[in-house]
């Protein structure tokens, strides 16, 4: 996968920085009491030059994370080999509040798509090196509507897929197989592999098999691995030999320092159980937006 | 030493023979003989000591008593019967007797009591996963909902044990399919009057089915009770399937046999159910002379809900022929009699109560003796492991196994001790009074049960957790400042939010709040407890389900 040569393991990804509110735990302690727009802005920026700075050229965002593709955006002058990614399908509806009813709303119709690569390419132009569908999972319409897959094929960046739900496997899998014009149409998959959730292992082994990056997130599984085993659980997943990269959610100068530590850490067994993923996202979708 | 052996052993084998002759004729449908020799066999066995035999007695003296219709001294018998087994922690014969003591209860018109006792027997059957048990408790679930009126859910019950009785024996074969027949009998016309004939004829055609195994079940067994009332249930559903004349002939093959074994329930059954055929044939006025027949040999029995059945027949047959004044007077003599079995009801309630009453008083004198003798042991080891165990049932909850609120004024200081940070977190289940009113207390304390468990499982070993009392836990966070500790409250919220609490009842739904606080030191340890109770009520005003540390 070209778009990813000479790329470190490690990118950076802007979930948590580019709202007020995410499900991540102990952002009360992460972030200021006070989450404007100018303090995230800056707080997006200060990780983006430290990451970078530190080697990492994969940055992740995606238009439901809130302001953050506008974040990168006015970040990207001056880093010319820094790789994007972005994600369509969902949309910020949480309107800059912490505390809002519905802060997201999945839409994989063609119409969605065609507003949103619109609002992507106005703000990050031709740096879109890879653009997702967000979250898919097996019932998700986007696996099977052509006109959108002959659309993705025709948006000039490279197409890829993320991936969440207990049956991620089974949505990595359904997405490898769609062709458009004799082509794979993905190249890339993203999708959540941890210590808890490790599910999804053998059909991101298959993607990585067929020549596709694969990008992991939630490696320490929206905190719940931070307090305990930050840069172990984290190693744990660049140990994998089929990731290309392993996204940092960092919220903090600290968290991003403890994540990039992982890269050069030699795992050891940390008798970590993992969930039977029906649990696993269950307990994930009770986790409150703070 | 040899002579007591010998008393022993001689005891102990007069209990199971005289068990084996009351199981002979039980099967034999000689009720009558047989609650004789369950009643000697209980009281040998109760002058032996020998607890097991006791309840067996009592289990057998039970279901034979409710044959005979004396259903307040079969409740009675079983009762005992699960004081004894309950004293010797056999969960499967417990069991069996809720399910046994169930239908008593239900004839004496005591259904929720009857529900009540089933609920515990669904939940032993359900925790041992007992495919036998479970379909006891099915069963005998359909009976109950019968009487109580609801034919959909008693056919939901009944069919679910259906489905349970492949390779059980012949009885629990029989049992099934006389009650499935049974319950036909009046769920076909529900469906017919409901207009929906084809369910009807379905649910006829299935039944005919089922009756026609039942009798042939009955006839092998050579048992004139069950022959008898397979027979009649056979005759009703003729009778619905239009053949007037098949249908007399059975019932009256079931009256015969009724009488000559002296089961008066089922003859008067039977000559009721005679003049429901004669209705359906426009034959009034002999069908008016058969219910007077019924009305006087339920009475006879002291079957009330039966009588009350034949006199509302009577007083719409009285209808029919236009005597008005007849059908009148039967109608109220229907509602004197529902006032009566209310009364009656009530009545039996109390006498049950005071005999529980003194049940409970011997349960106690007996448990009483038993810690009187334990505390007399001589042996040093054995005074040791029980002190052990004291020091447990002192400092545990016995709902959860989890610490008590003693245990947590002994170890928390500890905890604190050491020097390093201690969090605590109060964390309270949400509207806990309205799962355990809707749901009952069985599911009410498996919810506190299955909390405990969710909470150990995410919580470190130099943690603790502990239940405060009620639906109240304590958890002590060893080693975390108050944002780790907010952080894993959060992360023990979510997990109980997300716990199939559904598998355990359909609609179950469960969440806790907490509320966390810092303790400085050992001397403010109150104070942090006044916190994180006050963090906790601060979760609970903002809507619930949530965790509250500043």
């Amino acid at each position: 996968m070209r778009l990813f040569d000479g790329v470190a393991r490690i990118g950076l990804g802007l979930a948590a920085v580019g709202r007020p509110g995410y499900i991540n735990l102990g952002r009360e302690r992460d972030l200021p009491g006070e989450r404007t727009v100018d303090a995230m802005r800056g707080r997006a920026h200060a990780l983006l030059d430290q990451a970078y700075a530190s080697g990492v050229r994969y940055f992740d965002v995606a238009r439901s994370y809130g302001r953050a593709e506008e974040f990168l955006a006015s970040w990207l002058p001056g880093h010319d080999d820094a790789v994007v990614g972005s994600k369509w399908g969902y949309t910020y509806t949480a309107g800059w509040r912490v505390e809002a009813g519905v802060h997201e709303v999945k839409d994989h119709s063609v119409a969605a798509f065609e507003r949103q690569l619109a609002e992507t390419r106005a703000l990050l132009g031709d740096r879109l090196g890879l653009y997702q569908i967000h979250s898919v999972t097996p019932d998700s319409p986007a696996l099977t509507d052509r006109e959108l897959h002959r659309r993705l094929a025709g948006q000039g960046a490279v197409v890829g897929l993320s991936t969440s739900g207990p049956r991620q496997a089974e949505a990595i899998r359904a997405a490898c197989a769609i062709e458009v014009g004799g082509e794979p149409l993905f190249r890339s998959v993203q999708a959540t592999w941890n210590l808890l959730e490790p599910s999804a292992g053998p059909a991101l082994a298959e993607a990585h098999a067929s020549g596709r990056a694969v990008i992991v997130k939630e490696a320490l599984a929206n905190g719940r691995l931070a307090a305990e085993f930050p840069e172990a659980a984290l190693a744990a997943v660049l140990r994998q030999p089929w990731v290309t990269v392993v996204l940092s959610g960092a919220a903090t100068g600290a968290q991003l320092a403890s994540n990039l530590r992982a890269a050069s850490l030699d795992t050891a067994d940390l008798g970590i159980r993992p969930e039977p993923p029906e649990q696993y996202w269950r307990t994930r979708a009770e986790l409150a937006w703070s | 030493m040899t002579t007591v052996d010998v008393a022993q052993s001689h005891a102990a084998l007069t209990v199971s023979a005289l068990l084996a002759l009351a199981e002979e004729k039980r099967l034999a449908g000689d009720y009558r003989a047989g609650c004789e020799a369950a009643r000697q066999a209980a009281d040998r066995a109760a002058s032996a000591g020998d607890a097991a035999g006791e309840a067996a007695a009592l289990r057998s003296l039970g279901v034979q008593l409710m044959r005979l219709g004396q259903q307040e001294e079969a409740v009675a018998a079983c009762r005992k019967a699960v004081v004894r087994l309950e004293t010797l922690g056999d969960a499967v014969a417990l069991c069996e007797v809720l399910t046994v003591q169930a239908m008593p209860l239900n004839d004496l018109g005591m259904h929720e009591e009857a529900l009540d006792v089933l609920a515990t027997a669904r939940d032993i059957a359900q925790r041992l996963g007992n495919r036998n048990l479970l379909y006891w408790v099915h069963n005998r679930l359909g009976v109950v909902h019968g009487s109580m009126g609801d034919r959909e859910l008693s056919t939901e019950c009944l069919m679910q044990a259906l489905s349970l009785v492949d390779g059980m024996d012949d009885e629990a074969r029989f049992c099934i399919l006389n009650n499935v027949s049974d319950n036909a009998v009046y769920e076909v016309p529900r469906l017919r009057g409901r207009g929906d004939a084809e369910a009807a004829d379905r649910a006829l055609a299935d039944a005919l089915g089922y009756v026609a195994e039942a009798l042939r079940l009955a006839r092998v067994a050579c048992h004139p009770y069950r022959e008898s009332i397979s027979l009649d249930n056979y005759g009703m559903l003729l009778a619905l399937a239009g053949d007037l004349d098949g249908a007399a002939l059975l019932i009256e093959e079931s009256r015969q046999l009724a009488v000559r074994a002296g089961y008066r329930s089922l003859e008067s059954a039977a000559l009721q159910h005679q003049a429901r055929v004669r209705l359906m044939r426009g034959d009034h006025a002999t069908a008016i002379e058969g219910l007077i027949l019924a009305l006087d040999r339920a009475r006879q029995a002291g079957e009330k809900p039966m009588t009350m059945e034949i006199l509302r027949e009577l007083s719409g047959a009285y209808e029919k022929v236009g005597d008005f004044a007849a059908a009148l007077s039967h109608y109220r003599d229907y509602h004197d009699l529902e006032r009566e079995l209310h009364n009656q009801v009530a009545a039996a309630r109390a006498r049950m109560a005071a005999h529980y009453f003194e049940l409970d008083n011997a349960r106690l004198e007996a448990e009483n003796a038993r810690l009187e003798a334990a505390l007399h042991r001589n042996r040093s080891d054995e005074l040791a492991a029980d002190n052990l165990i004291w020091q447990r049932q002192a400092t545990e909850d016995a709902l959860t196994g989890l610490p008590n609120r003693r245990s947590v004024d002994e170890r928390l200081p500890k905890l604190v001790e050491d020097g390093v940070p201690v969090c605590v977190a109060v964390a309270d289940v949400d509207l806990f009074k309205r799962v355990n009113d809707r749901y009952g207390h069985f599911v009410g304390d498996e919810v506190l049960r299955r909390i405990a468990a969710i909470l150990l499982d995410h919580v470190r070993e130099s943690d603790l957790v502990a239940r405060l009392g009620g639906e109240e836990f304590l958890i002590a966070l060893h080693g975390s400042g108050i944002a780790d500790a907010q952080v894993k409250c959060e992360l023990l919220r979510a997990s109980v939010a997300a716990y199939p609490w559904e598998q355990i009842e359909p609609g179950l739904a469960v969440t806790i709040s907490l509320g966390v606080a810092q303790i400085a030191g050992p001397a403010s340890l109150p104070d942090a407890l006044s916190v994180a109770d006050q963090h906790l009520y601060e979760a609970k005003r903002a809507g619930r389900n949530r965790v509250r540390a500043a």
